[in-house]
């Protein structure tokens, strides 16, 4: 069973958040971790698919970060980055061995491989060389977390570790109620937004005399499922979170609205940018700016930064054309957006719109993000 | 806590109680069953169950006539001719062959069909085709989900679950279908129980773990059923197959069909059709053997002959060729095909085995291309059903 994909999966939840309550009442707040982590642990041995793959990426990562970062402690830390996702890459490139009849991927891939990865390299790349390990506990929490198993969002260590620390005293009526409300938001976005959306209006046109719209169609209805569908788990796992005691990140707030391409990343797949910001942006533009050759050249050295980092985000999800495609197609939105910010910064004024209306340019900046990122989704989806 | 209980559980449990006892009205205003054809007597091919369910309860049956032979395979059935089984045999004989299956019904996909039918086991006379090609490559991890689904409908899954719980058989179908579960987008309820059955064996702890979720989906399954109706039941007839005073000339057959094929093979000295040589450039192809402890195919084959032989079905095989000239590691696979015959023979079953890995003594002509029946293959095939279930006197 893996999370949300059935309705026992919320009976399971509801006798996860039944079984911490009970135990408010009678453990002190510092045994909630090892509960949590029993928890956790049921679920995974019990119901989820490949457990034991679930086990084997913890230890593992829980070595090599312990390795790299206490031991070894390279100068670049992009060899503990490579090593830390060498079971996800493996997986992305689809290797096939000639004397072995099935793909790489039959052997390592499993559900949830990725957000793993995403939340193990967080991890490394925050820990200092001083900083102890984290606690084994926490960190199988860290990982595991049920909620927020399959499909995020990416938590970053320290954030988990300070809601794990603050105990049974979350599990309060506030947060149950937080979380119920985002609960009931996640599951009319996914089973009903999504669905109508899937089964009503994507691919519509399809074999109807209207069939040559058929692209524009779905150009707009990918969008509009890609978001109900991602932001109704996300809000789910924020809910059954709260309700578990555990503040989850919000990932989606109305990107609908975003204004530019670094807006739209700011209200779609939030963790996803964050993580992409702080762990690759950043360093790399850091990087960057160290070389000598690029230092006259501030716009190419953002620019440069920018591309790779949303190339990156595509080949995220698997190096297929679409995938690399769209985030190229983000990238070189982000690159055209960055140039005209600083263009309007050196001179002052706006390059673009010039004096017209504040309220005028947010609407046309509205409709041209919009349509623009419904395009960049359409070739992820790998439709056309 | 009473804001929450006031204001979030109640209503909540008012809306669950609510549907409880409205969801009959809900689903008799909203939601209509399609109403099925009636089942054509006289269909020779099914290309699944999924779009064909008024078959679901004849199969294995009889027709209203004369006996009815059940063919199962893939995607040789698909390449129909007027020399296929079950045209050639209805064409000629009282006797009537019912063929089901197209690429991708592999050996557990048949396993689970034969076994949610099992009632109707005994004596049902089947051939099964068994294509080399499902035991190499990517194809030897079993029946793949998508197809295993095409051919096993709710009706058929459920029942499965009406056999004996403890049966080593729906064991197997559970373990297996746990294997591939969580492909299935939306499934069944009778996926779902499989599935449950077969984690609840793991461990004391799963047991207690999936005890309620089994206990509620088995009340939904009732309910479910309650409302759309019961499938209708199987019927249960069993006719004598008739011998008929009919002499077909095959050596005759084999002559023109092999002769028809030639001419239809310039391109090549392979016997391989012009239009799929084509396709190939004049390029060898290469096989990939698994070896017997990856080979999942392998273990659903032995547990179909298992099944075969302790429903005590009227079965026969027929092991097909695969062009030993166009694939140039063919004798790799032989231990497999060796295999087969081994587990055939063991069970006392009749096969024909048209599998030769040796170019120099290959029946060239039996295939049309590189792995499907030419006429002159189904005429072998043919006098194969024919002298098996001893249709002609």
């Amino acid at each position: 069973m893996l999370p949300f994909s059935t309705y026992e999966f919320f009976l399971v939840m509801g006798a996860f958040i039944g079984m911490l309550l009970v135990c408010k009442l009678w453990l002190k707040d510092n045994a909630y971790k090892y509960v949590l982590a029993g928890l956790n642990l049921l679920f995974l041995s019990v119901f989820f698919p490949q457990p034991l793959h679930f086990f084997v990426l913890i230890i593992y990562s829980y070595f090599f970060v312990y390795l790299f970062s206490t031991v070894l402690k390279p100068k670049l830390k992009i060899w503990g980055i490579i090593i830390l996702l060498l079971p996800m890459l493996l997986v992305k490139f689809d290797i096939q061995i000639a004397s072995y009849p099935f793909k790489i991927n039959n052997l390592l891939s499993f559900a949830g491989l990725s957000y793993a990865s995403f939340r193990i390299v967080g991890y490394y790349m925050d820990k200092a060389p001083t900083e102890k390990m984290a606690n084994p506990f926490t960190y199988f929490n860290f990982l595991s977390f049920t909620p927020t198993l399959l499909i995020g969002p990416i938590e970053r260590y320290g954030r988990f570790q300070a809601a794990e620390a603050t105990g049974f005293s979350t599990l309060t009526s506030e947060h149950f109620i937080t979380g119920w409300n985002a609960l009931l938001k996640g599951l009319v976005f996914k089973y009903i937004c999504a669905e109508v959306v899937d089964r009503y209006w994507l691919g519509g046109l399809e074999g109807t005399t209207y069939s040559s719209l058929s692209s524009l169609n779905d150009y707009y209805a990918y969008y509009f499922y890609l978001f109900f569908d991602f932001a109704g788990y996300s809000f789910m796992a924020l809910g059954i979170g709260y309700m578990m005691g555990m503040k989850v990140p919000v990932n989606f707030t109305n990107p609908f609205v975003a204004v530019n391409p670094q807006d739209f990343w700011r209200r779609f797949h939030i963790s996803l940018g964050d993580w992409l910001k702080d762990y690759f942006f950043t360093p790399l533009y850091m990087f960057l700016t160290r070389k000598k050759s690029l230092k006259k050249y501030p716009i190419t050295r953002q620019n440069t930064a920018l591309l790779l980092t949303f190339t990156l985000m595509g080949c995220w999800n698997g190096f297929t054309s679409n995938f690399v495609l769209s985030g190229l197609l983000f990238g070189t939105y982000s690159l055209i957006h960055n140039t005209y910010v600083i263009q309007c910064k050196k001179k002052n004024k706006d390059v673009v719109f010039g004096t017209m209306n504040p309220k005028a340019v947010r609407w046309i900046s509205i409709i041209v993000t919009f349509h623009l990122t419904a395009f960049a989704l359409y070739v992820f989806s790998g439709r056309f | 806590m009473k804001r929450v209980g006031l204001q979030y559980l109640l209503p909540a449990t008012i809306a669950v109680v609510v549907l409880y006892f409205s969801v009959a009205t809900i689903n008799q205003y909203c939601f209509t069953l399609p109403v099925l054809p009636t089942a054509d007597q006289n269909m020779r091919y099914l290309d699944n169950f999924s779009n064909n369910r008024q078959f679901e309860h004849t199969f294995l049956a009889a027709n209203d006539s004369s006996e009815t032979i059940y063919l199962m395979g893939s995607s040789e059935l698909t390449h129909t001719s007027s020399a296929a089984p079950y045209n050639f045999i209805p064409d000629h004989f009282q006797t009537k062959v019912v063929a089901i299956g197209h690429a991708g019904n592999q050996c557990f996909s048949i396993y689970s069909q034969l076994l949610a039918n099992q009632d109707k086991l005994e004596c049902a006379p089947i051939v099964i085709l068994l294509s080399p090609g499902w035991f190499h490559t990517g194809f030897s991890a079993g029946t793949a989900s998508s197809s295993f689904l095409e051919y096993n409908t709710p009706t058929f899954l459920n029942q499965v679950l009406a056999n004996a719980p403890d049966d080593e058989f729906r064991a197997y179908e559970a373990k297996r279908i746990a294997d591939f579960y969580t492909e299935i987008v939306n499934p069944d309820l009778s996926l779902k129980l499989l599935n449950y059955e077969h984690q609840s064996s793991k461990s004391f702890l799963h047991k207690g773990c999936y005890y309620p979720l089994i206990a509620v989906d088995e009340w939904l399954n009732r309910k479910k059923y309650e409302m759309i109706g019961k499938p209708e039941k199987p019927v249960y007839r069993r006719k004598a197959i008739v011998s008929e005073a009919i002499r077909i000339d095959w050596d005759s057959l084999f002559i023109a069909s092999k002769e028809e094929q030639r001419k239809r093979s310039t391109s090549n000295d392979w016997w391989i059709e012009d239009a799929f040589f084509a396709e190939t450039n004049g390029d060898n192809g290469r096989l990939f053997p698994v070896s017997d402890a990856n080979n999942t195919e392998l273990e659903d084959f032995r547990m179909l002959v298992k099944l075969l032989k302790a429903r005590k079905a009227n079965v026969s095989f027929v092991i097909m060729p695969l062009n030993p000239s166009y694939y140039e590691n063919c004798a790799e696979l032989t231990p497999v095909m060796r295999h087969l015959e081994k587990e055939l023979k063991a069970n006392h079953f009749p096969f024909l085995n048209t599998w030769d890995s040796n170019p120099k003594t290959f029946d060239n002509g039996i295939l049309s291309d590189v792995m499907h029946y030419s006429d002159y293959g189904w005429y072998r095939v043919n006098q194969f059903i024919v002298n098996t279930y001893h249709l002609a006197k």
